[in-house]
């Protein structure tokens, strides 16, 4: 499936890095080193209940998070929109994905779009992802807002 | 920089090591208790008291040496076993965190954190992290002896760069456990705990179960069988019962131990200067964290709400813990019946005298009977040991603490002392459920006159002795503690504070508590005239010993003017502990409080 594909990957990569700018600008130089972590284990880092730890974990970074949110909004707009378009080779793909989600650098892209409901089913989506790779409620609807607001933007 | 003035929670001995001694004295119950439990399958009568043993010589003991041998093989296997889990925690950690020795790549950190325990004052430990990733945020110190070492998550790489006052605090945090003296009585407590799961538990049940399978199935072949089955049934279930409860008095013990050592490590790595890393840090997991349902007794960890509220108001963790007070009703139950049962163990072999009386020279009976009287003498200071103990270190410190809130919140009166009165219902409380849950509860009323009798009479007036001794601790405590100034709380009040406490503990209280448990039986009358004559002289001469007391700190510890440690000058605060000097403006009383590095 296309998700699996280094286009995908490396679209994942370029939008993290935009999104990081805005959410967690801390972590901006270490993008890439984060982005191979995530990918070298892309599963969620389980807290264990240690009754000798510290007892309270917060999240270490917040890119592989982003990473994890778009991924899970790839998945979800190929599964549920884009179900005809997967005939279509990956290059195309990685550019309408780009297109939707960055209309200011893809112009020339054909765009397409999505209805209200689904960005709203996309905006919960990558709110439940975000929080359960433990980022904070309201940052995790800011992410979401962000990323749901570009592909409204296109639409 | 700033500085600011905090209560100096480590003025007073750590909670922590009262918890640690409780849990192993709860540890040794429970194997006792098996000792017991399987005297039952064996078909041990549960109180030996009732069986005359002179009469029936060797045959008593020969009955009783095995329970006897398995309760004490029991107590040594669980701290045995402990032992074992203890040494192995190391590698057991390395194993499970798939940590190694910090690479080439990671020195800086362990450079960064030798610098903050160099800074902290303390020996810096190795850090240990996984070779690779860059996930989790959890910190674990650990080691046996003088090997200090803290287990990093691979987040800790990203942390340091981007957010280092979260960083520092929490290796401020796990270096704090190290300065607390926390890994021994946490990974020993730990460690018993699971000693406890596999050494009591396991053979408890699979004891209980094999035994109610085979009364069944032979039950089902032989019907008078059956009837000998059910028979014990009623005694079993109680026994399953009171083995729960002790089970869960441990469990409890341990949570709280886990969770109270957080708390004072966050305490000290504040005074480090991670308050804002800490408050961050538990400031995010207040919004991420869901209400729990669990129990809160047993709860591992405190909430990180907890936490934050501990940090700002560390005072709050002076206030006394009526669960503590109860823990200790309960143990001092534990302690009577422990003595009990051991004489009870001595009088068995009293049957062995017997028969060597029998068969031997006069000699030998007398020297077989002094071992007798002198083991008999041993247990009993050892229960009396224990109970000076308990009351001394666990009681004791808690009323010290409390005072110290009274003073500093200026809370005066009589209206405080009638507070105590709700520590000594808890204590009295936790004392009357021991008994009642304690093997067979040889104690405990088992009547329904001696059930009225202990909740109408006996129960009351242990409820007011045990407050006349909290009134007369607070008394202490308040006047010696007001008046102390100085880096470091004198020895000789620290003294005559313990002295004072023992002393009223076992002239006033325990000889009640003792007399109360004959109220019953053959010996009613003999009993009853001594328990009158204790609670009269309680009442008479409890009162010249408050008056002594007052006389004696008036003459010995109050007899001079206090001056200034900086300036030299005499102050005239009456609570001078709590104030700053009218003359310099330093703090009068250092050993109260600390200096808090701020960032």
């Amino acid at each position: 499936m296309w998700i699996d594909t280094p286009e995908s990957k490396e679209v994942v990569t370029e939008l993290s890095r935009e999104l990081v700018a805005e959410i967690a600008p801390e972590e901006l130089e270490l993008v890439d080193e984060l982005i191979d972590d995530y990918y070298a284990n892309p599963t969620i880092h389980e807290t264990k209940d240690n009754p000798l730890g510290f007892g309270s974990e917060l999240l270490a970074a917040s890119t592989p998070v982003i990473a994890m949110a778009i991924q899970a909004l790839f998945n979800f707009i190929v599964n549920e929109v884009w179900v005809s378009a997967q005939k279509e080779g990956a290059v195309l793909i990685a550019q309408k994905i780009k297109a939707l989600l960055n209309p200011t650098k893809e112009k020339a892209e054909p765009a397409l779009g999505l209805t209200p409901e689904q960005l709203e089913k996309a905006k919960d989506l990558v709110k439940k992802e975000a929080m359960r790779g433990g980022m904070k409620p309201k940052k995790a609807e800011d992410l979401a807002l962000k990323i749901v607001g570009r592909i409204a933007l296109t639409s | 920089m700033q500085q600011r003035r905090r209560l100096n929670l480590l003025a007073f001995p750590q909670e922590t090591n009262a918890l640690f001694s409780m849990l192993i004295f709860a540890s040794i119950i429970l194997a006792l208790f098996l000792g017991r439990a399987f005297g039952i399958l064996f078909g041990t009568p549960g109180s030996i008291i009732t069986i005359d043993t002179t009469a029936r010589g060797l045959e008593v003991t020969s009955a009783y040496l095995p329970v006897i041998c398995l309760s004490a093989m029991a107590a040594v296997a669980v701290l045995g076993t402990a032992l074992i889990f203890y040494f192995r925690h190391s590698s057991e950690i390395r194993r499970r965190r798939e940590i190694k020795p910090l690479s080439e790549k990671d020195q800086e950190i362990q450079q960064h954190a030798n610098k903050l325990a160099i800074q902290a004052g303390i020996e810096p430990p190795g850090l240990e992290m996984p070779l690779q990733g860059l996930r989790g945020t959890d910190a674990q110190a650990f080691g046996v002896g003088k090997g200090k070492i803290i287990a990093l998550d691979g987040g800790f790489r990203i942390l340091r760069k981007t957010q280092p006052d979260v960083f520092d605090a929490l290796l401020h945090h796990e270096l704090a456990h190290f300065a607390n003296g926390d890994i021994g009585r946490s990974y020993f407590s730990d460690a018993l705990w699971k000693s406890i799961q596999w050494v009591i538990i396991l053979p408890f049940v699979l004891g209980l179960l094999g035994n109610v399978v085979i009364g069944l199935f032979l039950g089902v072949l032989y019907d008078d069988l059956l009837q000998r089955f059910i028979g014990p049934a009623q005694v079993i279930f109680k026994l399953l019962v009171q083995f729960n409860f002790v089970l869960v008095v441990a469990a409890v013990i341990w949570a709280r131990l886990l969770r109270t050592r957080e708390f004072y490590a966050d305490w000290r790595a504040v005074l480090w200067g991670s308050r804002n890393g800490l408050n961050k840090i538990f400031h995010e997991q207040t919004e991420m964290e869901k209400p729990k349902t669990r129990f809160k007794l047993l709860k591992l960890h405190p909430d990180a709400k907890e936490r934050m509220d501990a940090i700002e108001h560390p005072e709050s963790l002076f206030n006394p813990s009526l669960i503590i007070v109860f823990l200790a009703g309960l143990l001092l139950a534990f302690m009577f019946v422990g003595l009990y049962f051991a004489l009870s163990t001595f009088l068995a072999f009293a049957g062995v005298f017997q028969s060597i009386r029998d068969s031997s020279t006069g000699l030998l009976y007398w020297f077989a009977r002094g071992i007798l009287w002198f083991g008999i003498a041993v247990l009993t200071l050892i229960v009396i040991g224990l109970t000076g103990w308990l009351v001394s270190v666990v009681l004791l410190p808690l009323i010290q603490k409390q005072t110290i809130l009274e003073l500093i919140n200026k809370q005066r009166g009589w209206t405080q002392s009638i507070k105590m009165l709700i520590a000594a219902l808890i204590l009295v409380a936790g004392i009357e459920i021991g008994f009642f849950m304690t093997p067979f509860g040889p104690f405990a009323p088992n009547d329904l006159w001696g059930f009225m009798l202990e909740i109408f009479i006996t129960a009351p007036i242990l409820i007011l002795t045990a407050w006349g001794y909290l009134i007369y601790i607070r008394f202490i405590s308040l006047r010696l503690s007001a008046t102390q100034i100085g880096r470091n709380f004198s020895v000789w009040r620290s003294w005559f504070m313990k002295t004072a406490s023992v002393v009223w503990a076992f002239l006033f209280f325990i000889p009640g508590l003792f007399l109360s448990r004959y109220l019953s039986g053959e010996l009613l009358e003999v009993f009853f005239n001594f328990s009158v004559i204790w609670l009269a002289c309680t009442l008479l001469i409890s009162i010249t010993a408050f008056a002594g007391t007052w006389a004696v700190i008036k003459l010995f510890f109050d007899n001079q003017p206090q001056k200034c440690p900086h300036c030299g000058k005499v102050t005239r605060h009456a609570t001078p502990a709590i104030e700053l000097c009218e003359h310099c403006g330093q703090v009068l009383g250092e050993w109260l409080f600390v200096q808090e590095n701020g960032r």
